[in-house]
C-alpha cells in the first residue's frame, strides 16, 4: 500500500523528538508492507541541519500534492499542528483518503477535533511503541489489495441486453465494457 | 458580495486589531462577512466572551460546520495566517478547491517560507506591516474580485445551425432563446457540480 506522510519540521529545533517521531512512523509504514509515496524526512533533516535556503518552494510543494493523490491513505503527524499540515489535510479530505491524525498533544479541545467525516481517525500517543501500534492498526485496517478484486454484480435484463449490444459492436467481453464504462465516468469526474 | 473571514485566537490580544481593521475594510466596501466570529467571540477590546474562555466548552464540530457552510456561501475568502495555524492552512486549501479566491496574509516576510511555494491562480499571498497597509491590500482584494450583483448582459455570435437550433426549441418549449441558453449553461453547472 502507498502511504503519504504529512509532517512537519517548523519546530526542530525545540522539538527534536519529531524527527525520531516521523522516522518510527516511516518504519511501521515498511514493516507492514507498504512504502512511501514521497521519501521526503531524511533530506528535510539534511536542509535543517545544513540551513539551507530554497529560493523556490513551488517544485516541493507540488511534488507533495503529487504525491499525496497517488497515495492510498494519508498519515499525518499533526503535534506542531501548523498551516501546511492543515493545508494537506483538507486536500487529502478532498481526494477521499482515509486519513490517520496522530498527536503527542490532546486534539480533543482544538479546532481539528471538530471536523466531522468518515474517512478521519485521530489517535494522541505519549510514546513510539504506542505510535508504532496505531498506526499498523490503521494500514491493516486500509489495506488495498494489490491484486485485482473479484466483483458479483446482479445484471437487470435491460442492462444484459445493453451489454449484448456493446459487446457485438466492439467485439469487447461484458467485463471489458463495464471497466470502460466506469473508468469513462472516473475521467469525467476527475 | 460574501466574504469568509479566517483568523486564529491563538494571538488574539496581537492579532485583533488587525482583524478588527479586515473587517471594517469589509464592510465600508458594502460587504459582509459569511461568520462573523469575532463578534462572537470576543467584545469590542478584544476580550475574550465568557462561553468562549474555555475551549474545552466550545462545539468545536459545530464551529467547523458553521466555518464550512459560511466559505460554500461566501464569494470570496479572507485568511490572516500570521500564525500559520493548522486551521488557516486547511482553509486556504479548502477555499482554493471550492474555487473562491482567496486572500493570504501575513505579517512576516514569506521569502524562503515553504508556503510561498503554493501556486494557484486564485491565491493572492500578501504581506503587511501596518494597518494602513493592511486596508489598502484588503481593499484591492475586494475591487479587484467585486462580482455585480446585477445580472449580466452578455453578447456573442451564434452561427446558423445554432441559430436554427435556438428557434426549433423555442417553438417546441415556448421558452426563449436566452432562457434556453440559460438553461443549458445552468445544466452544465448542475453536471460539474
Amino acid at each position: 500500500m502507498i502511504v503519504h506522510l504529512i509532517g512537519s519540521l517548523h519546530d526542530y529545533e525545540t522539538n527534536p523528538e519529531m524527527v525520531e517521531d516521523l522516522r518510527a512512523i516511516a518504519n511501521t509504514i515498511h514493516d507492514n508492507d507498504s512504502s512511501l509515496s514521497h521519501n521526503w524526512i531524511e533530506a528535510a533533516i539534511i536542509r535543517h541541519e545544513k540551513n539551507v535556503i530554497i529560493p523556490d518552494w513551488t517544485p516541493y510543494v507540488e511534488d507533495n500534492l503529487a504525491a499525496l493523490h497517488q497515495s492510498d491513505v494519508v498519515i499525518i503527524e499533526a503535534t506542531p499542528y501548523s498551516f501546511g499540515l492543515g493545508f494537506q489535510m483538507a486536500a487529502a479530505l478532498h481526494h477521499q483518503k482515509p486519513v490517520l491524525v496522530v498527536s503527542r498533544e490532546r486534539l480533543k479541545y482544538k479546532y481539528i477535533s471538530g471536523f466531522v467525516d468518515n474517512l478521519l481517525t485521530y489517535k494522541t500517543y505519549s510514546n513510539r511503541d504506542e505510535l508504532a501500534r496505531t498506526v499498523s492498526a490503521f494500514l491493516q485496517k486500509n489495506t488495498v489489495h494489490t491484486k485485482d478484486l473479484r466483483f458479483n454484480i446482479m445484471l437487470t435484463r435491460k442492462i444484459s441486453k445493453f451489454l449484448d449490444e456493446k459487446t457485438k459492436e466492439t467485439g469487447k467481453n461484458r467485463s471489458e465494457v463495464i471497466r470502460d464504462i466506469i473508468k469513462s465516468s472516473d475521467t469525467k469526474r476527475k | 458580495m460574501l466574504v469568509h473571514f479566517i483568523g486564529s485566537s491563538k494571538n488574539i490580544a496581537t492579532d485583533y486589531p488587525y482583524y478588527r481593521k479586515i473587517i471594517e475594510t469589509i464592510n465600508e466596501r458594502g460587504s459582509v462577512l459569511t461568520r462573523d466570529w469575532i463578534a462572537a467571540a470576543y467584545d469590542e477590546n478584544g476580550s475574550t466572551k465568557k462561553d468562549y474562555e474555555n475551549n474545552d466548552k466550545i462545539n468545536w464540530e459545530e464551529v467547523y460546520t458553521e466555518d464550512c457552510s459560511a466559505l460554500e456561501r461566501a464569494d470570496i475568502a479572507i485568511i490572516e495566517a500570521t500564525t500559520y495555524g493548522f486551521q488557516q492552512g486547511f482553509f486556504t486549501s479548502h477555499a482554493l478547491r471550492s474555487k473562491k479566491p482567496t486572500l493570504l496574509l501575513f505579517r512576516q516576510d514569506l521569502k524562503n517560507h515553504p508556503l510561498s511555494g503554493i501556486r494557484d491562480r486564485l491565491l493572492t499571498t500578501k504581506e503587511y506591516h501596518t494597518a494602513d497597509e493592511l486596508e489598502k491590500v484588503v481593499n484591492k482584494f475586494l475591487k479587484d474580485n467585486t462580482i455585480s450583483t446585477k445580472d449580466l448582459r452578455f453578447n456573442f455570435f451564434i452561427d446558423r445551425q445554432i441559430y436554427n437550433y435556438l428557434r426549433e426549441v423555442s417553438y417546441e418549449t415556448g421558452k426563449n432563446k436566452s432562457e434556453i441558453i440559460r438553461d443549458l449553461l445552468e445544466e452544465e453547472i448542475d453536471k460539474k457540480n
